[in-house]
């Protein structure tokens, strides 16, 4: 059955479109530009919207073209591929009126807006491949139109950035283009959810399967930043916030780990990748790059680069969830997906605000932060308690239930390594909020008069009543603060939630019984 | 039909559940949480002048809610949290009113601190959540959800004063804390996984069956143990307590201490007979606690120091008790209800004794005397104060240790009474010395730098009353399982002589000190002069406020230095390898093409427009 091709189509539109659009576009059109963005992100949330419903009401979506001969490019709505379409389309959605407010006086927007609409319609193609190799079309299709974003500022430390950025990704694609065409001549095209196809190859393509796997992974492991193959991802701080914000939350980074969860088990399927004897080295990398990446964010005092190494180490909670074959943190991974999205979006939208606004960029010119920047710093502490996983943040459902899942299997040692996770995450991020918060009006560092107009009505330094809430919030903009407080609130919501039908991890939980015990 | 179907027929399910009476008990039950928790998010936005208010109110739910509680089952909230799940059996309606008591006193009192600053109230309200949550959580979830959040909101609380004694203070605070909170989530994964069930009642079965491994147990354990401070997991307690300012310290030591002792009731089921070792690890821990905090307690100078080693000290007994119920499960219901009432006894001692700090400069200096004295009497399980009743339990639950073991647990209890005086003594000396001899009529309004209306000395009188009167109603009214209280002969001996002792050696000391005082002022006045101002100090060796947490903190930045090293080094051979990566660059001519792509941006415009208009064109062409 292959209706419902059109409702795809539609999505993929809803992001070439307004790129196409955006492109031409004089600078000067900021209200045009704004208007398509908008609309644009807009009728994505209601296109997802409609194909979550459908998807839950029983209905299949399938698209199919031939691309070469015995090569069919597919995208299907799948339920994973849903869950990542619609944190995709809704951290679009904020991220891009963050983006406007960001940019407000930047130039080269219309190629800064052209690039970040593509980048975003192919993390959908992405999220929807229905094979590995439309899912390598669309991941290269990502390397190369997120290069613009990285290189956004254009001076030589961004271009620098760009190019280790691009070094990493294209040598990374290329691994995985080797394995693609390998897994090719072996097997055809094999459907992703279709894991009997390499199951009856086992018995004679032993070796060359696991092979493919480690090349598949390694590939995609350079964008899910798996240490040793992370080192573009601090470097690629260079960016604009809104542009870490996206590639750290659904863009670049969700796409590896996204990508490393389909190929355990929608292409490989846990029971041969068990058989395979290829889960427990990846689950010890994966450990290991949680660990590395939280004592290398340790010792960083730029404020984006600490949290650069923090989504190093986030990003392999997902990695270590899929390659432990239990159903109870395959389902964490899962809604980590989501989780870590929000999570990290919100921290990157903080330290834009900080940076830009009150031109605080490293941890050291923190003090005070929380006084001139409350609504702000409010959302950054939400966030980052999430990340060590506090209750009742999202960040604790999905450490609960890694943790759940690893015992549930005998895989103890998996707890050890999410509490050594959860302390250095507390160690990096609680002085960070210590001194935002707490820290002696002394010690609050005289910074030149804030970026924006908005927040030049803020005296500095002023004792917070309850009467002057109201001039606080014009701590920055609501293109700014909107989203921020959307993602920073959801944070502590889905978590407070979680045994709501249609959370996230009830979601995933869904995902990963179909996983597990096969479809009803 | 695709399989994720299930979730909408779940939500739809939800609907019957939505009928008024189920609503009406959810909304019952919940509101103790609810209503603080609300407040905690509306705090901020009211005016500075009703946060006080707020956090009296916000108190009363649960005190309501332990008196009287709904009639039915507890519902089993399946949407909140990972289903969330309260219950109120025994003792837990007596642990609600005791930390609800403590915590309506300390936000009376807390009038200064609550409208300082925009967020005081909220981190206030936030721990009260937190506090309450834990004593009525029914399942493993729910519980660390509560304890996590009321640690994590005290933090504001300690270091409110955002001195460097108080920044310190918060520092061990926080890593102590978050140290307990990983051992205590460790534990509960275990533990969930093997019994299968996040509820407490699942666990205690999975405990009787002996399905969960001691060690996740232990772990467990020992992260409780730092909230309730028992030695050697007690160093953040002195130099929290004192940073903190006076009615935060009250609810810290009379009720957040306290959720550690509810961690242990919850998760050891002690009904099911928990692993054997457990139980007494527990009592020698105790002990251990209540004589090494004794011992360092009376050396210390500062009256909020002395009163945290006291709480140590007192953690300890509770930490005997509970660890004589977990010996066996016949025992478990006595000992349950005895820390029950030593829980209300000690939080509203401890917190009376604490705002008797912040009511010295405003209540006159005989007044402020007595009351203390009166509150550390009952501290030290004097006849006829609540202490009495709640040793009395203690003291009873010890002696149902078979033979011999159990008489000399209780005289080993009755010489921690001993200490307990000595502390209550060192108190009131330093308390005497704080405040200046009787002043002129009239002369101690003018020194209170904060306004006279503070609520303090109200709340002072409210918890001495609860002092007076509290272990004589509220756990017989509270539980079904409360021994009759005895007042024979030998009950008051035995609750007496200690007391007596520890004055006695008291007296004892605080002579000899004169003494020794007196002969050195001798000598030193010959040379100085004037050495009046030290007259009545002793200098000897005394430990520091925290005592091990000194050593510790050196060790850990040295290690911590090292590790920092280690870690820019490798910072720095990741930079060396990108630097001559950049050398191969520069040899290698082809991978210029990344540099000169650059300049290639600004034509990217051009580019991507086609490239969407292709891409636009493409999908045309796909169209089913």
């Amino acid at each position: 059955m292959s209706g419902g091709g059109g409702l795809l189509l539609a999505l993929m539109a809803a992001s070439f479109l307004p790129a196409a659009l955006i492109f031409p576009l004089p600078e000067a059109w900021e209200r045009t530009r704004r208007t398509i963005n908008l609309v644009g992100a807009g009728v994505k949330v209601v296109l997802v919207l409609v194909l979550a419903v459908g998807v839950f009401t029983g209905a299949q979506y399938e698209l199919r073209a031939t691309f070469l001969p015995g090569i069919d490019l597919v995208l299907k709505a799948d339920p994973i591929p849903v869950l990542f379409v619609f944190l995709s389309a809704l951290l679009w959605f904020t991220t891009t009126i963050y983006a406007i407010g960001y940019l407000a006086r930047g130039d080269h927007r219309s190629r800064f807006f052209g690039f970040f609409s593509l980048c975003v319609a192919s993390t959908v193609g992405i999220a929807l491949a229905g094979n590995l190799v439309t899912f390598l079309l669309f991941y290269e299709l990502l390397t190369v139109t997120t290069y613009p974003l990285v290189v956004h500022q254009g001076d030589e430390k961004a271009r620098a950035g760009g190019r280790i950025y691009l070094l990493y990704t294209v040598t990374g694609g290329a691994v995985l283009l080797l394995g693609t065409v390998w897994l090719q001549a072996l097997a055809g095209t094999v459907t992703f959810g279709d894991t009997a196809a390499l199951s009856a190859l086992a018995g004679q393509e032993r070796a060359a399967l696991t092979v493919i796997f480690v090349l598949l992974v390694t590939g995609l492991g350079v964008k899910a930043a798996l240490v040793p193959l992370h080192g573009w991802l601090p470097r690629a701080m260079v960016a604009p916030a809104p542009v870490s914000a996206l590639l750290h939350a659904v863009a670049v980074v969700k796409a590896g780990a996204y990508g490393i969860v389909r190929v355990v088990h929608d292409l490989y399927g846990a029971p041969l990748a068990t058989e395979l004897g290829v889960l427990t080295p990846l689950a010890v990398v994966a450990a290991f790059t949680i660990v590395y990446g939280s004592l290398r964010a340790l010792v960083q005092d730029n404020i984006k680069r600490r949290l650069a190494f923090s989504t190093v180490s986030q990003l392999s909670y997902i990695v270590l969830g899929a390659s432990i074959v239990s159903l109870v943190s395959v389902t964490g991974a899962l809604a980590h997906l989501v989780h870590q999205g929000v999570m990290k979006v919100t921290l990157f939208y903080g330290a834009g605000i900080l940076a830009r606004n009150y031109r605080i960029t490293a941890v050291s010119e923190m003090a005070g932060a929380g006084r001139r920047a409350p609504v702000t710093m409010t959302m950054m502490t939400i966030a980052a308690l999430g990340k060590i996983g506090v209750p009742p943040t999202v960040g604790f459902v999905t450490k609960w239930h890694l943790g759940l899942g690893a015992a549930d299997v005998g895989q103890d040692w998996v707890i050890l390594v999410l509490l050594a996770s959860s302390a250095l995450n507390a160690a990096y991020f609680l002085p960070m909020l210590s001194r935002a918060w707490f820290a002696r009006e002394e010690e609050v560092p005289d910074h030149p008069a804030p970026a924006s107009a908005a927040a030049a009505l803020t005296p500095q330094g002023v004792r917070i009543t309850g009467s002057s809430v109201r001039a606080k919030l014009r701590e920055a903009d609501l293109w700014l603060l909107f989203p921020a407080v959307l993602t920073g609130t959801s944070v502590l919501v889905l978590g407070v939630l979680a045994g709501l039908p249609f959370s996230p991890i009830d979601w995933a939980e869904g995902i990963a019984r179909v996983l597990f015990e096969g479809r009803p | 039909m695709s399989a994720l179907t299930p979730p909408l027929l779940r939500l739809l399910a939800q609907v019957p559940s939505l009928s008024p009476a189920a609503v009406g008990s959810t909304l019952l039950w919940t509101a103790p949480l609810a209503v603080p928790l609300l407040a905690a998010l509306v705090a901020p936005l009211l005016p500075a002048r009703h946060r006080h208010p707020l956090a009296v109110l916000a108190t009363l739910p649960a005190l309501f809610f332990a008196l009287v509680p709904p009639a039915g089952p507890a519902p089993d909230v399946t949407w909140l949290l990972l289903d969330l799940e309260l219950t109120v059996a025994d003792p837990r309606r007596l642990l609600l009113a005791a930390i609800a008591l403590v915590w309506l006193g300390g936000a009376v009192a807390a009038r200064d601190l609550l409208t300082a600053r925009l967020g005081t109230a909220t981190v206030w309200l936030l721990a009260l959540t937190g506090n309450l949550g834990v004593v009525v959580a029914a399942d493993l979830v729910t519980l660390y959800a509560a304890f996590a959040v009321m640690t994590f909101a005290a933090y504001p609380l300690v270091v409110h004063d955002r001195s460097d004694a108080a920044r310190r203070a918060g520092r061990v605070y926080m890593v102590l804390s978050v140290l307990g909170e990983a051992l205590v989530l460790a534990g509960m994964l275990v533990a969930a996984s093997r019994a299968g069930t996040t509820s407490l009642e699942g666990l205690a079965d999975a405990i009787a069956l002996e399905q969960v491994p001691t060690v996740g147990l232990a772990s467990m354990l020992a992260g409780f143990a730092v909230k309730a401070g028992v030695i050697p997991l007690h160093l953040w307690l002195p130099l929290a307590h004192p940073a903190a300012p006076v009615p935060a310290s009250a609810v810290l030591s009379g009720a957040m201490i306290k959720a550690g002792v509810v961690g242990w009731l919850s998760v050891l089921g002690l009904e099911a007979g928990p692993p054997g070792v457990l139980g007494p690890t527990l009592v020698l821990v105790g002990l251990v606690s209540i004589l090494g905090a004794a011992l360092v307690g009376v050396t210390q100078e500062k009256v909020k120091v002395v009163l945290a080693y006291s709480s140590i000290s007192q953690m300890g007994f509770i930490a005997v008790i509970v660890g004589v119920g977990a010996t066996d499960p016949a025992r478990a219901v006595a000992a349950a209800t005895a820390v029950a009432a030593y829980v209300l006894h000690h939080g509203l001692a401890k917190a009376t004794m604490f705002l008797s700090v912040a009511v010295k400069d405003r209540l006159p200096r005989r007044v402020v005397l007595a009351g203390t004295a009166f509150a550390g009497l009952a501290l030290a399980g004097a006849p006829f104060t609540s202490g009495y009743l709640a040793k009395q339990a203690a003291k009873d639950t010890a002696g149902l240790l078979p033979g011999p073991a159990g008489d000399q647990l209780v005289l080993a209890l009755s010489f921690g009474a001993i200490g307990t005086t000595l502390l209550v003594a060192r108190v009131l000396v330093l308390l005497a010395r704080a405040m200046p001899d009787p002043a002129p009529p009239g002369a101690a309004h003018t020194t209170g730098r904060t306004s006279r209306r503070s609520g303090s000395s109200l709340a002072w009188f409210g918890l001495l009353l609860g002092v007076a009167t509290a272990t004589y109603v509220l756990p017989a009214l509270l539980t079904d399982t409360w021994p009759a209280p005895r007042f024979t002969t030998s009950a008051l001996v035995a609750a007496t002589w200690p007391v007596v002792t520890g004055l006695g050696l008291a007296g004892l000391g605080i002579w000899w000190g004169r003494r020794l005082a007196g002969r050195r002022s001798d000598r030193t006045s010959d040379r100085a002069g004037d050495a009046s101002s030290d007259r009545d100090r002793v200098e000897l060796w005394r430990p520091p406020p925290g005592d091990l947490v000194v050593p510790l903190e050196a060790v850990v930045h040295t290690v911590g230095s090292r590790l920092r090293r280690i870690l820019d080094a490798g910072g720095r051979v990741g930079a060396r390898l990108q630097t001559s990566g950049g050398r191969l660059r520069t040899r290698v001519r082809p991978l210029d093409a990344f540099g000169r792509v650059d300049e290639l941006l600004t034509r990217w415009r051009a580019l991507g427009v086609w490239f969407a208009v292709v891409a636009l064109l493409l999908l045309w062409a796909l169209r089913p």
